[in-house]
């Protein structure tokens, strides 16, 4: 018989405590010469046997009151084969499903149990799939076992995942669950999503209490080495033609013990370009960066792997890199005779050191005056400095219709007046004290790399400059301790990049530091209109793109020449374009009208990463509430079970009961005469 | 108990002797004594002295008149006689094995012995005799009546000496000391009388038929009394070879059940044949004990 509780089934050793204790307390007796010993003789002969009953009966209830105490506590049950009833199937196909071992995947197994299942079940059955939505695969109760086993055939894995709250909430909207009368659900129940008992017992109120639940837990090892990319994503730096790109890859170690040495490769179209071996730490979060040529102008295909473990699918993750062409920038500074350098020097110099190819970058500068007359038709970035750009400025029109147009704006205002930042819709604030950067805020934006202690971020002092009220927090690139002092926003088409100080030295000495450097080429990836696109799966049933046309035709191509049509959901700017569902992982490109608008790498999400089953422990209150929860390939899996609390129940009540009796109403039947005398 | 004054008297209680003379024994009948005493004698004019005659008067019970006086003179005289005698009381002490009872510091034997001590004490006290028999099967020691105090040296040192063996045979023995006590004796039986009702009685009514009283001292201990002990208990049997392993719990009910109804028998037999029963229990004072009867006793007689 299988108990819940099994390791408390030694607590029948305590039904041996009676007896000791009978023993014991014989033992223990104490001898008396005795006078009166007719009398003794008289009551020993008439009530001995009745004396013995009464002592075993006494003895048999005490150790029958413990087996039942025990009995509660263990609690036994039995299942039951071929409860009638209609059945609902839901197999788990989420991405931990693939793990494989000895070369058959954890799907396969939950397959081969549900067709096991199948097979021996007379009952009608519907069949769904299930990795953090369900999906129909037999939508309809059918008997027809051919339909069912050649559905199961056709599930793969999917790409999504969630945990039991997800099942419980999605399950009373399956058309089938009105016609259900029992579940059956095999998947490898992972820890991270169903360890939570608690919440899960609570949750299983949707189906009522004792209602017929049975989980099947493929049987999986513990301790997996496993290891997953979590992250593949090209630095703030940028890309930039004529220059080495920086690609950082986060790896997990998702178990408790130390991982082999795993090589980390990455790949551009196809090439790999650079390699290195690892060995993590239990549980460690690791991040690689990689310096790596991208190439020409144009789209590229990146993919990092890791040597290939027993769930595959986060071994692998891609991201698309758009690399722009020459970087045109035009300088926009006013001369001042007191200056020794011109405003634009530092950033100049940082441009044209950073990205080595000269023929990479051209660098024109223009008086304020000249603005109006100026030629925007080959520029990419136009870069301000000291330059109010006040509403009522006539070149602040000029270059409002630049970004608006997809220009890209680089703005240095000088901390005169607030004013002078009112062509971005904010107001300014003229602060005179010296402050420090804020750290915190760094840590979000691009210019994290400031608060790395090398690069001594507490030596950014800022003298005076433009502080920025009403910035929406994922606007802001940089703020000192009074407030935002740098912010960036899209306008129309472009996006503007607005600094509340000027990079000259007598205003403040942030050029003197490395960090400022590096800052100006991130500046201006960010003010350039860029792509490097990735999707995660859960993120990949649509996408968003502003401004589709309904009657273009939108296609998706993966890079095995599979294609599909595309359809615009949403208007005007809010437009998004459907995605086919459970597509594979990997690369994939959207054209409108033949021409190709974007391309888009597609991975797996790393959250089912840490792939540890849960224990039957864990889900003590489920199983407390009704839930069946087998595991392995024993032949009672996906059976029923019935609790035979009740019946233990009443055993104890009985066993109390008997108690009583053996010690209360049978000697008060002695008294009175009825028994024995 | 209180502790021994003498080693030959280690039984002898002053305070419940003194106690118990003040109250005084009278027995209930007239007895038979061999000296004047303070008691009422039967006789008219056979074992004792004529004392001569007085002038009848109005009044005197006609059976003193001498009517042979009066055939010959005419003359109504009254008879007179030394009418008063002493007492001669018989102590019967229990000295069996089953008196060797002892439980939680109390015993049987001492109880009995502090009995028998302090009823001698108190009936020499009062100038009459006492004669003491130790028995068990059979009369196994005794000493013949007697005014003197070594007595009560004799019955301590007999109690305290001697070693309690052989069963009890009461109602033989009392049968055999009918014969010899003669009439109208005070005997004191002190026993915890565990032997067949039927003969002991038979025995007792021997006494009875020549006119002893005869006071039943019934020696228990608590424990017999009520059977309280819980838990496991093996009981050896005193005067026999039983030994029986019982949970005093178990027994408890039944054997208090018997032992009343030995009890109730005693009593109601006692009550028929006008024998004083004193149950002598062993938790209590015996001086108590014995002052609360020759208490009653004397309230019984008066009234």
């Amino acid at each position: 018989m299988p108990f819940l509780n099994p390791f408390l089934l030694g607590g029948l050793v305590f039904a041996a405590v009676p007896v000791l204790l009978m023993l014991l307390m014989n033992r223990k007796r104490i001898v008396l010469p005795w006078a009166a010993y007719n009398w003794v003789r008289e009551v020993v002969v008439r009530q001995k046997k009745k004396w013995q009953i009464d002592d075993l009966l006494k003895l048999f209830s005490k150790i029958l009151l413990i087996i039942a105490i025990v009995l509660m506590i263990t609690r036994p049950f039995i299942r039951l084969e071929g409860v009638r009833g209609k059945t609902l199937l839901v197999l788990d196909n989420s991405p931990s499903m693939g793990l494989r071992i000895d070369n058959e995947t954890q799907l396969d197994k939950a397959k081969e149990h549900m067709a096991r299942f199948v097979q021996d079940n007379r009952n009608d059955m519907a069949l769904y799939s299930f990795d953090g939505k369900f999906d129909p695969v037999v939508s309809v109760f059918t008997d027809d076992k051919q339909a069912l086993t050649e559905g199961l055939k056709q599930v793969e894995l999917g790409t999504t995942f969630s945990g039991a709250s997800t099942w419980f909430q999605e399950l009373p909207k399956l058309p089938v669950m009105g016609d259900t009368e029992r579940i059956y659900f095999v998947g490898d129940f992972q820890a991270h999503w169903y360890a939570d008992g608690a919440r899960i017992s609570e949750a299983m109120k949707v189906l009522g209490k004792g209602y017929p639940l049975t989980w099947h837990q493929v049987e999986g090892p513990h301790d997996v080495d496993n290891c997953a990319i979590t992250r593949l994503a090209l630095t703030s730096d940028g890309a930039f033609l004529g220059r080495n790109s920086m690609v950082e890859v986060s790896i997990l170690n998702g178990t408790a013990e130390q991982t082999d040495a795993r090589t980390v490769s990455l790949y551009v179209d196809g090439e790999q370009k650079v390699r290195t071996t690892i060995k993590l730490e239990p549980n460690e979060l690791r991040e690689i960066p990689f310096t790596v040529s991208l190439g020409e102008a144009g789209r590229h295909n990146v993919m990092a792997e890791i040597t290939a473990d027993p769930y595959e699918r986060d071994d692998v993750r891609y991201l698309v890199v758009d690399v722009p062409d020459v970087l045109n920038v035009l300088a926009v500074v006013p001369r001042h005779d007191r200056a020794p350098f011109a405003f634009d020097t530092y950033i100049r110099g940082a441009l044209e050191g950073l990205i080595e190819d000269e023929d990479a970058l051209q660098y024109s500068s223009i008086e304020p005056s000249e603005l109006l007359r100026a030629d925007f038709s080959k520029v990419d970035v136009v870069l301000t400095v000291n330059m109010p750009l006040s509403g009522d400025m006539p070149y602040v029109a000029r270059l409002r219709t630049f970004v608006e147009q997809g220009g890209g704006l680089v703005a240095f205002l000088p901390a005169e007046s607030p004013d002078d930042a009112g062509m971005f819709d904010v107001v300014g604030r003229v602060v005179e004290t010296r402050e420090h950067v804020d750290g915190n805020v760094l840590q979000n934006s691009y210019l994290a790399f400031m608060t790395a202690p090398e690069l001594k971020p507490e030596k950014i002092i800022f003298t005076r400059s433009l502080i920025f009220d009403d910035v929406p927090e994922e606007e802001i690139r940089l703020r000192t301790v009074v407030g935002v002092n740098a912010f960036s926003r899209e306008m129309g088409e472009g996006r503007v990049v607005v600094l509340g100080f000027v990079p000259y030295q007598n205003f403040g000495n942030l050029h003197f530091n490395p960090n400022y450097v590096q800052m100006c080429l991130r500046l201006f990836w960010e003010a350039r209109g860029h792509r490097a696109e990735y999707a995660v799966s859960g993120e990949f049933e649509s996408w968003s793109e502003p401004g589709l046309a309904r009657d273009a035709a939108y296609v998706l191509r993966d890079d095995k020449g599979g294609q599909w049509a595309l359809s615009v959901d949403g208007l005007g700017e809010d437009t998004s374009l459907v995605l086919p569902p459970d597509l594979k992982l990997g690369f994939y490109s959207v054209s409108a009208n033949g021409e190709e608008m974007f391309r888009v790498g597609f991975s797996i999400d790393a959250g089912d990463s840490i792939v540890e089953p849960v224990t039957e422990g864990a889900l003590k209150d489920p199983i407390e509430e009704g839930l069946s929860f087998v595991t392995g390939d024993s032949p009672l899996n996906g059976l029923s079970r019935i609790d035979l609390f009740p019946l233990v129940l009443l055993l104890l009540l009985g066993a109390i009961a008997f108690e009583a009796y053996a010690h209360f109403f049978r000697d008060d039947e002695i008294d009175r005469g009825k028994i024995g005398t | 108990m209180p502790e021994p004054k003498h080693a030959l008297e280690k039984y002898f209680d002053g305070d419940a002797v003194a106690q118990l003379t003040a109250i005084g024994y009278k027995p209930m009948h007239l007895v038979e004594g061999h000296l004047v005493g303070d008691h009422r004698s039967p006789f008219h004019g056979f074992a004792v002295e004529f004392a001569g005659h007085r002038q009848y008067v109005p009044g005197d019970p006609p059976k003193h008149v001498d009517w042979n006086v009066y055939f010959r003179s005419g003359k109504l005289l009254i008879k007179q006689y030394a009418q008063e005698t002493n007492l001669v009381a018989h102590l019967f002490v229990d000295v069996s094995e089953t008196m060797q009872f002892e439980y939680k510091g109390r015993s049987k034997r001492d109880y009995a012995a502090f009995v028998a001590v302090a009823i001698a004490g108190a009936i020499q006290a009062q100038k009459d005799k006492v004669s003491v028999h130790f028995f068990a099967d059979s009369i196994l020691a005794e000493e013949s009546a007697t005014g003197s105090r070594e007595v009560i040296g004799k019955i301590s040192n007999y109690m305290e000496k001697s070693e309690l063996k052989g069963d009890t045979a009461i109602g033989r023995i009392l049968s055999m000391a009918a014969e010899d006590l003669g009439r109208r004796k005070a005997v004191f039986i002190v026993s915890d009388f565990f032997n067949d009702v039927e003969s002991m009685f038979d025995g007792m009514k021997r006494l009875l038929y020549n006119h002893n009283e005869v006071i039943l001292l019934h020696v228990l201990d608590p424990l017999e009394l009520d059977f309280n002990h819980e838990g496991p208990i093996e009981l050896v049997e005193l005067e026999g070879e039983g030994r029986r392993l019982v949970n005093g719990r178990s027994l408890r009910e039944g054997y208090n059940k018997a032992f009343g109804a030995y009890r109730e028998e005693m009593e109601t037999s006692c009550r028929k044949l006008g024998i004083d029963y004193v149950l002598c229990n062993t938790g209590e004072s015996f001086g108590l004990t014995l002052a609360k009867y020759m208490n009653t006793r004397i309230a019984r007689i008066s009234g």
